[in-house]
């Protein structure tokens, strides 16, 4: 078998493909929650509040909680050279234009079937993004006031208390891999609700609200499929919510019963470089 | 990298939890990634990758992979146009479902996403005879399903 031998398509075949070619936008909802996962599990802390660039779509979309200044940076992270954090992301980087803010936003709207470049219409851009990893070049980066829990870059690169800050992703299937494809989708489905209402909390600033949806969570669910999630954002909300002692404990907690976790190294850093005031 | 999960037979319901698993897999082999050699092949195979070992797993839950196309966004045309539109991105991911992994990979990747066979089989680390022939027989195996689907929706 070779190029010679194969036949074109036929042209009714070639029409209804043309249809699918062009490549659906990443809902607005999926594209925030996957970059917010992202950002814990790879202790990259992103933002929340990513949006949609440019006219793909409304501001007054609810998930957009920062939206006015989610649009201006979406552009701005696709555009500057920001820090590449992302782990061991010097190879993709350079040919990325060595912007971590840009490798996930690349990676998530544009990506494949959306061609290659970033700034497609259909490109997420998580919006502002700090990165924190040591002896990383420090560069740009739009700060949203509502922004969640950004590590300081200024700081001095403490030691790492007791994990390495390295993203220490070694769990072969995450949890929410796990939980994908299950029957109970109902089930999961409440449970991603409250979390999501405290993401969007959190990324609003409203640290308490975000704290009441997540014992609730934990009420409804104290052995849910995202109880690891739920404790990765709990700990992130106490520290926004100056409790850090609870924070520490928690933290402590959860590096106890899930050593392995991949949302670990965000603990981590959400402790380690708590949030600007 | 969300269509090409679509596209690999990842339902909607799904796609986040196996989006993010794949940019997890994506960034942890970031360091292996050669800049000489195009982007969109290597991180299509990933696509492929993840979504084939999530569809394994829902295998083995004898579960049933209900499609469910997702609804386009803001800026509507005009709702015929749009209805239309969305019929045919159904029954191409419905046939789709007719054609063997393996080989929908390789269909996926050439026609839709334009990538060049050799890079295809170069990113799927296989031989480049069978990357066409994979082609080949997804063709008509997707042709096949979707004359079967129309000629079932005619009759009905």
């Amino acid at each position: 078998m070779s190029m010679e031998e194969l036949k074109p398509l036929e042209a009714d075949i070639d029409d209804l493909l043309d249809a699918e070619r062009e490549p659906l936008p990443i809902p607005e909802a999926i594209g925030n929650r996957v970059a917010a996962r992202l950002g814990a599990t790879l202790g990259i802390p992103l933002a929340v509040g990513a949006a949609l660039t440019p006219a793909a779509t409304s501001v007054a979309a609810p998930a957009a909680a920062s939206a006015g200044a989610a649009a201006s940076s979406a552009g701005a992270a696709a555009s500057s050279a920001a820090a590449s954090g992302a782990a061991g992301a010097a190879a993709a980087g350079s040919i990325l234009g060595g912007s971590g803010a840009a490798i996930v936003a690349f990676l998530l709207g544009a990506g494949v079937g959306g061609g290659v470049g970033v700034g497609g219409s259909q490109l997420l851009a998580p919006a502002p993004l700090q990165v924190a990893s040591q002896g990383m070049p420090k560069v740009v980066v739009t700060v949203v006031a509502a922004a969640p829990a950004p590590a300081e870059p200024e700081r001095a690169p403490a030691p790492p208390p007791v994990e390495p800050a390295a993203p220490a992703v070694t769990a072969t299937a995450s949890a929410s891999a796990a939980a994908g494809g299950s029957t109970r989708d109902v089930g999961l489905a409440a449970e991603r609700a409250l979390l999501e209402q405290s993401r969007t909390a959190l990324a609003r600033g409203k640290a308490d609200a975000a704290i009441r949806s997540l014992r609730q969570h934990a009420a409804r669910f104290p052995r849910g499929r995202l109880s690891e999630e739920r404790e990765s954002l709990l700990i992130q909300a106490l520290v926004a919510a100056g409790k850090r002692n609870e924070a520490k404990k928690r933290a402590d907690q959860f590096r106890k019963k899930s050593p392995k976790s991949m949302l670990l190294p965000g603990v981590n850093s959400v402790l380690e470089n708590p949030p600007p005031k | 990298m969300y269509n090409a999960l679509r596209r690999f037979g990842v339902p909607e319901r799904d796609l986040e939890d196996v989006l993010h698993d794949t940019f997890v897999k994506v960034s942890r082999r970031l360091s292996d990634y050669d800049p000489s050699r195009p982007l969109r092949p290597w991180l299509a195979a990933f696509a492929f990758r993840t979504a084939s070992d999530y569809r394994r797993r829902l295998q083995n839950r004898n579960e049933l992979v209900v499609l469910d196309p997702p609804t386009e966004p803001d800026e509507a045309p005009l709702p015929d146009e749009l209805l239309e539109k969305r019929r045919a991105r159904a029954l191409v991911l419905l046939a789709l479902e007719a054609v063997k992994m393996q080989r929908r990979a390789v269909f996926v990747m050439h026609d839709l996403d334009g990538i060049a066979v050799p890079e295809i089989a170069a990113s799927l680390d296989i031989p480049l005879n069978t990357a066409y022939s994979r082609l080949r027989l997804a063709r008509n195996e997707f042709t096949a399903a979707v004359k079967r689907i129309q000629l079932k929706r005619g009759a009905a």
